[in-house]
């Protein structure tokens, strides 16, 4: 089989395999062996590295070794991607893509722009939080009416985005909750923000599955679409509204364009896009752009009426029509141009001071605000009815008839919504009507949102600066070399015997403002911890529901912040501990009120600094953990076998057991709790933070989980060791104890190999140095100290001593990728730098017992002597 | 559902046979080797097949390969101490749908049994 | 090259396994010794052969015998009995089996597990094996693990080895 026909039997499985199709997975990986045994030459083809991981990763799926399958399976998909782009590229034209299988995939994937797919999907992520927010709001009955324009507003948005986007049935998902928002009035009943929360979880659904791939087909949307039409009993204003946009709405319709001055004439004609394929990229930024400076000038516009003089407003407006008008013109979007240009010709006027800005120019600019915002919402693919060319003829013609100051052509605003009725008035009608008519947007008639509150907004929406998280780890990184650089100047003998003051005294100057540096730096990939307690409060709420149990949430210190990789670490095992909370800790209505407890039960999370980490800790005041039956269960389940009387096990040490593998995961299955991950995942990824976790409870009172989390990945608590004359960082985690070995304690097996007797266990020694290809150390095992080293997972070698030479001290370390220049050392994860200056790598223990394991099949120094 | 168990230990048939009858084994037959587990499972047609890789007479791998000649589709899952990763490939690739790895707990063999069969239903029926 | 730490460890790690997953039976060892072989009421032997070759011998008395086969099996066992003798012979199956997937060489395999009592007993272990012995407590029963291995991985590849 040639190279492009395996590779695109390969991507096809890998799109369709699961993680527990064991078949599939090995036939992925003989397509992987076979690429990589292809490309073997005398030069290192660029996509070997990435076959070999991939095939790796399929071996670990295959071996049921990965911890977490379904991660594992994506990181297979993305490298399975990146192999396909590295050997299309070599093979000249690119492989076929898979879009041709998928029915209601996203166009721009097909047309291979998974770049703004993946932008939309991040913002989505968000988006989905905030409306979950507004509609939690809603549900507590504060500001309803606000809250509910701001959902109608929110779902807007995603539908027109979706749209862009051709995610077709979760347009009409969201087209279909805009109309139940439509429907609900200022008191909306619980169900329809049940059937709304129902929406979210469903975009989430679907966005997750269009992270894995960007063809993924939707969740079924049936059930959730009837749900959300048998809603409303009353009208439903928009029930006439199509179920999806017709096609001439569509940004991608090939449809001509036909310029408003050809078309001026022809009543009825409306107003439609072309888009070039290559623009569709392009499009849906210039529709975010493009809102957003409408947003803006809409803001500015409100000020200007009470400041119509106020130079820098107009400004605003005259820049945001200006910038649609360039991007309009360079995507040839006729309609968009002709009517940026006049409103600009309006503004350039005022701005030259030849025009004094009226009311009614006021209004005529908003009215073409509007206008435009609802052509934006046609090329977004928003189903919003269509707009007569004659119309929009019309107000350019009106604008540019008030600019050059003729106003009695003015059009009348007839409605300020732009997105249902609203129709600017046909040409006819113009004349005769009279401009200063009363509208929603007369000048003056918005006191409600006085322009310094306003101008604040548009300020606070200026202040936050999106960033790519790799530029800002780059920073992070260079500040730390600056760091390591300054300690390296600072400690230099020759600049320590420097006696003068003043230098002495600007070198601590600079090394305050490094260290300071260093501190902003570090906060800037922190983020607080609220948006996950957010979500825990949502979570409580719908298990509360279908529990029937009354559970009250509550959070404290949710401006706690943290860096941004851990709050995302700690999303799932939170979910997991907040569920368990709900369901098994929390006792049902009556069984509290029979223990004397408020009916209501009490979910706390609460985040705090403690001791240079951060504690997050779920607390619930159900029935707390019983001891016997942990330990019953344990024993039972086969994954626990006590070694001394039950009475000597300590409560922590029982409640520790609730972690094991297998403690969880067989037990009754409940729809809220039981999902098939045990606490032991929650332990791994948290241990996998370099966090810890831990129980405490009290039988009848309550439990609390509670989590230590670094508030830094980028800072690691580790013991300082030496093993010759260089030093290493061992990562306090991974150490069980330390000891110095009596000579009983160790013993000589098959006259070489030493071992060392630990409370009954028999474990392997190895030579620190030899395990890092330092060679043997002379000094003899008797006078080394054994570090008692574990790592997770089981397994050979997953416990083991490290023999070292002398361990100086424990303290805290910023990790140091050891850059390019030093690429992958087995059992070393990074480096450091000491306090003296020094520097040390920071150990893999893993990595260091895989060697200590592979250097056992080869025979060593001594065995050859 | 019928099981056919295959191992040349009467202990370790006694203890998967333990594992299973709880799942709803209403028929259990068990072999010894791969060659009389041929001959049983002609006349027995299993639903379910669990099958040790180290036996004499005939392996559970060369049982796997005939039993998929005469064309049976019957999810057979490798009960084996065998873990490494060219036997589990080289076992897939003979035609089983799963493997267990001894030792094993009970959940941990039940779990692999349910997931099996779960599997194998949901590709008939998308078959 | 015999057994080396790494292949102690391994049985260690196996048999802690074993014993807690199928005898769900608490393990503790005690130090390993060399030794000659000695004899045992009754004694599962699996030998392996590629890339480490030789054999690995358990070890027990009457009682011992019978509580880990009553264990293993979930109802009561008498020692003699041919199903006591299968499941010593599957104990140490898995446990051989168990540890050679943890051993450093990447080819090793096992043969089928054999039950002999002393009077059968002929010599296992390949000459020049040095034998290692351990013995560990399950529950109430103790079992001693002997150890004859000799590792084929080709030294040549060590630079140290000339």
């Amino acid at each position: 089989m040639r190279a492009d026909s395996i590779l695109d039997v390969l991507s096809k499985k890998v799109v369709l395999v699961e993680e527990d199709d064991l078949t599939l997975l090995v036939e992925i990986h003989d397509h992987l062996a076979q690429l990589r045994s292809g490309l073997d030459g005398p030069t290192a083809h660029p996509a070997l590295e990435a076959l070999a991981h991939a095939e790796s990763l399929t071996e670990k799926l295959i071996q049921r070794s990965a911890d977490d399958a379904a991660a594992t399976l994506r990181d297979l998909r993305t490298r399975v991607d990146a192999i396909q782009r590295a050997l299309g590229a070599a093979a000249g034209p690119a492989p076929a893509t898979l879009s041709s299988q998928a029915s209601d995939g996203p166009a721009v994937a097909q047309a291979d722009h998974t770049g703004l797919l993946s932008t939309w999907l991040a913002d989505c992520t968000h988006a989905l939080n905030a409306l979950e927010e507004t509609l939690l709001a809603i549900e507590s009955g504060v500001e309803v009416e606000s809250h509910l324009t701001e959902t109608r507003r929110k779902l807007h948005t995603l539908k027109g985005e979706c749209g862009v986007l051709s995610l077709h049935t979760a347009q009409s998902v969201l087209h279909q909750a805009e109309s139940a928002v439509d429907c609900a009035g200022s008191a909306p009943p619980g169900e329809t923000t049940d059937a709304l929360l129902a929406v979210v979880d469903w975009m989430r659904a679907y966005a997750d599955r269009l992270g894995e791939a960007a063809n993924a087909a939707p969740p079924d949307p049936d059930a959730l679409l009837a749900r959300l039409r048998t809603i409303p009993a009353g009208a439903r204003p928009f029930a006439q509204a199509p179920e999806r946009p017709p096609e001439s709405h569509s940004a991608n319709a090939p449809e001509d364009a036909p310029q408003p001055t050809e078309a001026s004439g022809r009543q009825g004609a409306h107003v439609s896009f072309t888009v070039d394929p290559s623009m569709v990229d392009t499009l849906g930024e210039f529709l975010g752009e493009a809102r957003e400076h409408l947003s803006r000038a809409e803001q500015a516009l409100l000020e200007l009426e009470q400041q119509p003089g106020e130079q820098e407003l107009l400004n605003t407006v005259f820049r945001a029509f200006h910038t649609i008008k360039g991007v309009a013109g360079f995507m040839n979007l006729g309609p968009v141009v002709s009517l940026a240009h006049s409103v600009e010709f309006l503004l350039d006027a005022a701005r030259a001071g030849k025009l004094a800005l009226q009311p009614e120019h006021l209004s005529v600019v908003l009215q073409g605000r509007d206008l435009m915002d609802h052509m934006l919402s046609m090329m977004a693919g928003d189903a919003v009815p269509p707009i007569e060319i004659a119309t929009l003829n019309a107000l350019v013609a009106a604008i540019e008839s008030l600019a050059s100051g003729t106003p009695s052509t003015v059009p009348v605003p007839v409605s300020r919504d732009t997105h249902s009725d609203m129709t600017p008035p046909p040409p006819e009608s113009a004349g005769d009507e009279s401009p200063t008519m009363p509208t929603a947007r007369q000048p003056g008639a918005s006191p409600s949102s006085p322009p310094t509150v306003a101008r604040q907004d548009v300020r606070r929406a200026d202040q936050t600066v999106k960033v790519s998280t790799s530029r800002m780890d780059a920073l992070v990184d260079m500040v730390g070399e600056l760091v390591i650089g300054y300690q390296m100047i600072a400690q230099d003998p020759a600049i320590q015997t420097i006696a003068e003051q003043r230098s002495q005294r600007n070198l601590a100057m600079v090394g305050k403002i490094i260290r300071d540096l260093q501190e902003v730096s570090m906060s800037l990939r922190m983020v607080p911890i609220k948006g996950a307690f957010q979500r825990m409060a949502r979570l409580v709420r719908d298990v509360s529901a279908k529990t029937g149990k009354r559970i009250e949430f509550r959070s404290e210190g949710d401006d706690v912040e943290l860096d941004r990789n851990v709050v995302e670490e700690i999303a799932d095992p939170l979910v997991h501990m907040v569920r368990n909370a709900c369901d098994h800790g929390v006792e049902a209505a009556d069984q509290r009120r029979a223990a004397g407890k408020p009916e209501s039960g009490r979910i706390t999370l609460r985040a705090f600094h403690s001791g240079g980490c951060i504690v997050v800790e779920i607390e619930d005041d159900g029935r707390g953990l019983s001891r016997d039956r942990i330990l019953a269960k344990a024993i039972e389940k086969g994954i626990y076998a006590p070694d001394r009387p039950i009475a000597e096990i300590s409560d922590a040490e029982v409640f520790d057991l609730v972690f094991l593998p297998g403690f969880s995961t067989a037990e009754k299955v409940t729809d809220i709790s039981g999902r098939g991950v045990g606490m032991d995942v929650v332990r791994r990824n948290i241990e996998a933070l370099r966090g810890k976790v831990e129980i405490r409870s009290t039988l009848g009172k309550g439990t609390v989980f509670s989590m230590r989390l670094p508030l830094t990945m980028a800072i690691i608590d580790g013991m300082v060791v030496r093993v010759g004359c260089e030093r290493f960082v061992i990562p306090t985690l991974s150490i069980e104890r330390t000891i110095i070995p009596k000579p009983q304690d160790l013993h000589t097996v098959a006259g070489y190999a030493e071992m060392a007797l630990v409370r009954g266990d028999l474990l392997p020694i190895d030579d620190l140095a030899a395990c890092l290809g330092r060679g043997q150390t002379a000094t003899p095992a008797q006078s080394r100290v054994l570090v008692i080293v574990e790592t997770k997972g089981g397994g050979a070698g997953s416990r083991a001593c490290l023999a070292v030479d002398e361990i100086i001290g424990q303290q805290q370390v910023v990790i140091k990728s050891l850059g390019d220049a030093a690429p992958h050392v087995p059992g070393v994860s990074g480096g450091a730098i000491l306090g003296d200056g020094r520097v040390a790598l920071i150990l893999d223990i893993a990595g260091v017992l895989r060697g200590a394991i592979a250097a056992a099949g080869q025979p060593s120094k001594e065995i050859a002597q | 559902m019928r099981v056919l168990i295959i191992d040349d230990s009467k202990t370790m048939r006694s203890i998967v046979k333990s594992v299973i009858e709880p799942l709803g084994a209403t028929a259990i037959e068990e072999a010894g080797d791969g060659k009389e587990a041929l001959e049983r499972a002609a006349a027995f047609r299993p639903d379910l097949v669990l099958v040790d890789w180290n036996m004499p007479i005939m392996s559970g791998l060369e049982f796997v390969v005939a039993f998929r000649a005469t064309g049976s589709k019957t999810p057979v899952i490798m009960v084996t101490t065998e873990a490494e990763k060219p036997r589990v490939i080289e076992a897939i690739k003979a035609g089983v749908n799963n493997y267990a790895i001894k030792p094993f707990t009970p959940a941990g063999l039940t779990q692999i049994i349910e997931s099996t069969l779960a599997k194998a239903r949901s590709g008939a029926r998308a078959a | 090259m015999a057994a080396t730490h790494h292949h102690i460890q391994a049985i260690v790690d196996a048999t802690r396994s074993v014993c807690e997953m199928m005898l769900r039976l608490p393990v503790s060892f005690t130090s390993p010794r060399l030794t000659s072989t000695q004899s045992h009421d009754v004694q599962g032997i699996v030998g392996l052969s590629g890339d480490a070759t030789g054999s690995v011998t358990i070890g027990l008395d009457r009682a011992s015998a019978e509580a880990l086969a009553t264990a293993l099996v979930g109802a009561p066992i008498k020692c003699g009995s041919s199903h006591c003798d299968d499941a010593i012979g599957e104990l140490t199956n898995l446990i051989v089996g168990a540890a050679k997937t943890r051993f450093p060489e990447p080819d090793v395999r096992i043969g089928c597990p054999r039950v002999e009592s002393p009077s059968t007993r002929s010599n296992g272990s390949p000459d020049g094996a040095q034998v290692t012995a351990f013995s560990c407590s399950i529950g109430d029963a103790t079992m001693h693990i002997e150890v004859a291995l000799r590792s084929l991985k080709p030294l040549a590849a060590d630079p140290h080895a000339a």
